[in-house]
């Protein structure tokens, strides 16, 4: 995966805005806030949430433009801000916060006893997953969920690659003991 | 049996996405037909990967540029207003230093107008004296003629005049009393007969010198 295009194009984009060019703003805006949501969501597990703190994360961006050095590129910047605010949201609910799947799974097929089942398996991969510790969580979070590379999540991360492949490895090792647990007879329902 | 092959596991997240090129591709299904650890985790990550996110809705998407923009303007505003007020809370005192500094002003400008204008006391010694005689103005005319006046000028011409001579004579025995105060009369009361002729005898000898 490249980020050539991309960059440049959020490069351009902020340079139109700084000479004045509103349209170019809500351009960057609509083209990062989807992906960023996503990030966040998966990070509180709250909707309410997540769009507060996305928004928080684009004024913090553009408040701060001067301070961004164009070293990484601009989606790596306003993750890491976007990770920053999400990590301090979370510190302070800590764990308490559960995803509900609820009404997007039993929705499509609520009389299924396979959706039922695929409801709990999931709930309780989510809660292996809310168990990890940070950096790790953080990893998977954004390889899987969010499809970066080693290399973005290094950026983003401020670590090097192959501290974000051994944060990955720990990360998915844990969350497959957590997940499988004592209730080893789950397997086919993950395998589905 | 836990699997080690951290290369494969590491491409599993790009083969769920379908973003390996065909060599990996196909590098990877041949492990995971070989390797259930690597096949459970594949599901798991499926699992992660599909994990819905609810949707805020069009409106929420197509508000949010203006919301972002009003606020990066607020605050920008916020920023400069608060950098000039900033600026001016160190230039401005407090109310209590202004009423100070007011009161200082008012006392300075008060005895500045004290010192330049003169006071009322000042002003009546210097201001010619209320009832002025006609004749003094007839004094400081070239000539009168004497001839001219009737009686009850000559009255007050007279009346003026007598007013004048007495302060002049006054004036010498104001003069010669100004040089010997109380303690001069004192010691003078003090010399016995000898002294004070000695004393006469002193001051005839300096009236003869001149």
């Amino acid at each position: 995966m490249t980020n050539g295009g991309p960059m440049d194009d959020d490069l351009a984009l902020l340079d139109r805005y700084a000479a004045g060019d509103r349209e170019a703003f809500d351009e960057l805006v609509r083209k990062h806030q989807k992906p960023l949501y996503s990030l966040l969501y998966r990070m509180v597990s709250n909707a309410d949430d997540a769009a507060d703190i996305l928004q928080k994360t684009f004024v913090k961006a553009f408040t701060g433009i001067s301070g961004f050095e164009r070293r990484s590129s601009f989606r790596t910047w306003l993750y890491q801000i976007a990770i920053n605010l999400a990590k301090n949201l979370y510190r302070d609910r800590s764990r308490a916060a559960q995803v509900s799947l609820d009404d997007v799974v039993i929705r499509k097929d609520p009389k299924t006893l396979e959706n039922i089942i695929r409801k709990e398996t999931r709930e309780r991969l989510y809660r292996a997953l809310a168990e990890l510790p940070e950096k790790q969580r953080l990893t998977v979070i954004l390889r899987i969920q969010t499809q970066k590379t080693f290399e973005e999540i290094a950026g983003i991360m401020k670590c090097s690659v192959g501290t974000s492949k051994a944060n990955y490895h720990h990360g998915v090792k844990k969350l497959k003991a957590l997940f499988e647990g004592p209730e080893q007879g789950n397997d086919h329902a993950v395998h589905e | 049996m836990q699997c080690t092959n951290n290369d494969i596991q590491e491409l599993l997240p790009a083969y769920e996405q379908q973003l390996l090129d065909r060599n990996d591709r196909s590098r990877v299904e041949k492990h995971l037909a070989a390797c259930e650890d690597c096949a459970r985790e594949l599901a798991m990550i499926r699992m992660l990967a599909d994990e819905p996110v609810p949707d805020p809705g069009e409106a929420f998407w197509t508000a949010l540029p203006g919301k972002v923009y009003r606020e990066v303007r607020e605050q920008d505003r916020q920023k400069r207003s608060g950098g000039l007020m900033g600026l001016l809370d160190r230039v401005l005192l407090p109310r209590w230093a202004w009423a100070g500094a007011a009161a200082a002003v008012l006392l300075v400008a008060a005895v500045s107008w004290f010192l330049v204008h003169p006071r009322p006391e000042e002003i009546a010694s210097t201001a010619p004296p209320d009832t002025v005689s006609p004749y003094e103005d007839m004094l400081d005319a070239e000539s009168v003629d004497m001839a001219e006046l009737d009686d009850t000028q000559l009255d007050s011409l007279d009346s003026w005049a007598a007013r004048e001579l007495a302060s002049l004579q006054e004036t010498p025995g104001d003069l010669f009393t100004s040089g010997f105060d109380a303690s001069t009369d004192d010691k003078l009361a003090e010399l016995n007969e000898q002294e004070l002729e000695d004393l006469s005898n002193h001051l005839d000898e300096y009236e003869e010198e001149g």
